[in-house]
């Protein structure tokens, strides 16, 4: 199974890659960055893939040791921003263990209880490049009682084919473009599946300005995250590739640029926990 | 502010039209004409005429042609979407009550999803600033009107009948106004706003009534009015009776206390020359006047 969803994306990036070539912008499109190693750019995805691969079981169980359990206060906090009501349409991509879905469907609950397990209707869309992440998400909805409102489907975050245009109300991708190797395209197709009005929302790793914090935060991640990665969910690599990568991410000022010029409006952004974590957002008109 | 908000060029105009912008101005009549007019269409419609045109992957709307207008649209955008949208939502406050989910339906009614009510980071009290705003345009259009056609000459007759018509905007949304009214004070950041609302209510009745005074008045003109104003709209909110005629007697007599008040005052001030003069004959008796 591997194996082909390997050369499947292989044969993805390669599409793009010719795309890309086609239009031709001259910077670094043959290489992309894998943590602070250079890779080739049809490489990045098979490689993230790998690494979640491994990490997929203790995926969660590793968020909390690694975050103090703090994300999941970043994860409500995201929840609350987009206000879910009832009668909206969710795609969550890059949400494979369905963390950012089964808050959503919660709150909805929480909100009108009665007409929540009355109705009928396919309320989110999880969407992820990784099936092992799928199977673990798929067996949590089960165990909370969510499998009918959830829809899962593997696809690539950067070409959802599966998706018509103007179908969603709300795009979410939660700690996971970063591991995309083109943002553009990322950006545009989840401009493409919002419906007009539909907001565009990103939780992500961040810069922190704090002078302070940042030795901290720098010392904890780059000395301690790799060895919880080897006691806990038994690979290195893996964790020194989280904490690499979220260095590379561009900048809260940088990213909220970039979104808008792939066609977003009223772009905000909000930092939590010293700019640790960020939350963006914008708006399709 | 903890939510930052870019205010981020769009892309139409980060390349080359700040020549074209400077040509602009020359059009701008027109221009706005015809803008007003396509508002008029899309909004009328219930399309999204003027959204679409702005997308970079959205479809080109032919209605809306020539770049220098597309290039204006997108720079007014921001506003105007949010104002349609608001000015929607109104209509659902009677059901929904001054909440975020009459906002969403509002976005729903123009043809926009519901997640678009996220653009307002203060929810509810977005919707209820807006809703204050916007009587306020209607009353000075109103009172404009009035003063034109020229029956009623007094003042005080105008400014009561401001008020009244200021409150029968209020009245459809009766129901709800104790709730807004809760919103507009129980944060303080709202607060300071709906104050500053409120005192500019004020002071654009008395502008548009006439108003010539450049001292301690302006300021107690402007005060006891909010005073009136608020203590009847706090009385109508209660009030149970028939076409609130219990609201306007209330309001009668409180603008009859305002003329005491103002007796008073000018009274005091008589008191005051009174009590400077007879000062003045005392130094004279006492021969202390150099």
């Amino acid at each position: 199974m591997l194996k082909i969803s390997k050369a499947f994306f292989r044969q993805q990036s390669n599409v793009i890659n010719l795309s890309i070539r086609a239009l031709s912008t001259g910077t670094n499109s043959q290489e992309a960055d894998f943590g602070f190693k250079k890779v080739k750019y049809e490489e990045k995805q098979a490689k993230v893939n790998e690494v979640f691969n491994n990490v997929a079981e203790k995926y969660d169980l590793m968020n909390d040791a690694m975050s103090f359990g703090l994300h999941r206060l970043w994860k409500n906090q995201f929840i609350q921003d987009i206000e879910p009501t009832p009668g909206m349409r969710l795609i969550d991509v890059a949400g494979g263990t369905g963390d950012i879905t089964f808050r959503y469907l919660n709150y909805l609950k929480n909100l009108n209880p009665g007409h929540f397990d009355n109705s009928r209707d396919i309320v989110a869309t999880v969407c992820d490049i990784n099936e092992n992440m799928l199977n673990v998400g798929k067996d949590r909805s089960i165990n909370l009682g969510f499998q009918d409102k959830i829809n899962w489907k593997v696809g690539n975050a950067e070409n959802l084919i599966l998706e018509k245009e103007n179908t969603y109300d709300v795009y979410t991708i939660a700690f996971g473009i970063r591991n995309c190797t083109n943002l553009e395209n990322v950006l545009k197709e989840a401009y493409r599946v919002l419906k007009p009005g539909g907001r565009f929302m990103c939780l992500e790793f961040s810069r922190t300005e704090n002078p302070v914090f940042k030795r901290v935060y720098d010392f904890y991640s780059f000395q301690m995250i790799p060895v919880m990665g080897y006691l806990i969910a038994g690979d290195w690599n893996s964790y020194q590739y989280l904490v690499e990568s979220i260095r590379m991410f561009p900048s809260q000022d940088e990213f909220a640029s970039l979104i808008s010029d792939c066609g977003f409006r009223l772009v905000s952004y909000k930092n939590l926990t010293n700019g640790a974590v960020a939350i963006h957002s914008g708006f399709k008109f | 502010m903890l939510f930052k908000r870019l205010i981020l060029m769009p892309r139409l105009v980060k390349t080359s039209s700040i020549c074209l912008k400077q040509e602009r101005t020359y059009l701008a009549v027109s221009l706005l004409n015809n803008k007003l007019r396509l508002r008029q269409i899309s909004f009328n419609n219930n399309q999204i005429l003027r959204f679409e045109s702005i997308g970079s992957t959205g479809p080109i709307n032919e209605k809306i042609q020539t770049d220098t207008l597309n290039q204006n649209e997108s720079n007014e955008n921001e506003e105007s979407v949010e104002e349609i949208i608001l000015k929607n939502a109104l209509k659902f406050v009677p059901e929904y009550g001054f909440t975020t989910e009459a906002i969403s339906k509002g976005a729903m009614e123009v043809g926009l999803s519901s997640a678009a009510k996220g653009i307002f980071n203060n929810g509810a009290f977005d919707l209820i600033d807006f809703f204050y705003k916007h009587s306020n345009k209607n009353l000075e259009a109103y009172l404009e009107n009035l003063i034109q056609e020229g029956k009623i000459k007094r003042k005080n007759e105008l400014i009561r009948s401001a008020i009244v018509y200021r409150l029968t905007l209020i009245q459809p949304y009766i129901k709800h106004w104790p709730q807004a009214m809760a919103i507009q004070t129980f944060i303080p950041s709202n607060a300071l706003v709906s104050i500053e609302n409120l005192l500019k209510l004020c002071d654009q009745i008395w502008h548009q009534v006439g108003d010539n005074s450049i001292d301690i008045n302006w300021y107690t003109k402007r005060l006891t009015l909010a005073a009136v104003y608020k203590t009847t709209e706090l009385f109508m909110i209660q009030d149970k009776s028939e076409n609130f005629k219990d609201t306007y007697e209330f309001l009668d007599n409180r603008l009859k206390d305002l003329g005491t008040f103002n007796q008073v005052k000018s009274n005091f001030s008589n008191l005051a020359q009174a009590v400077n003069g007879s000062l003045t004959v005392l130094r004279n008796v006492l021969n202390l006047r150099n």
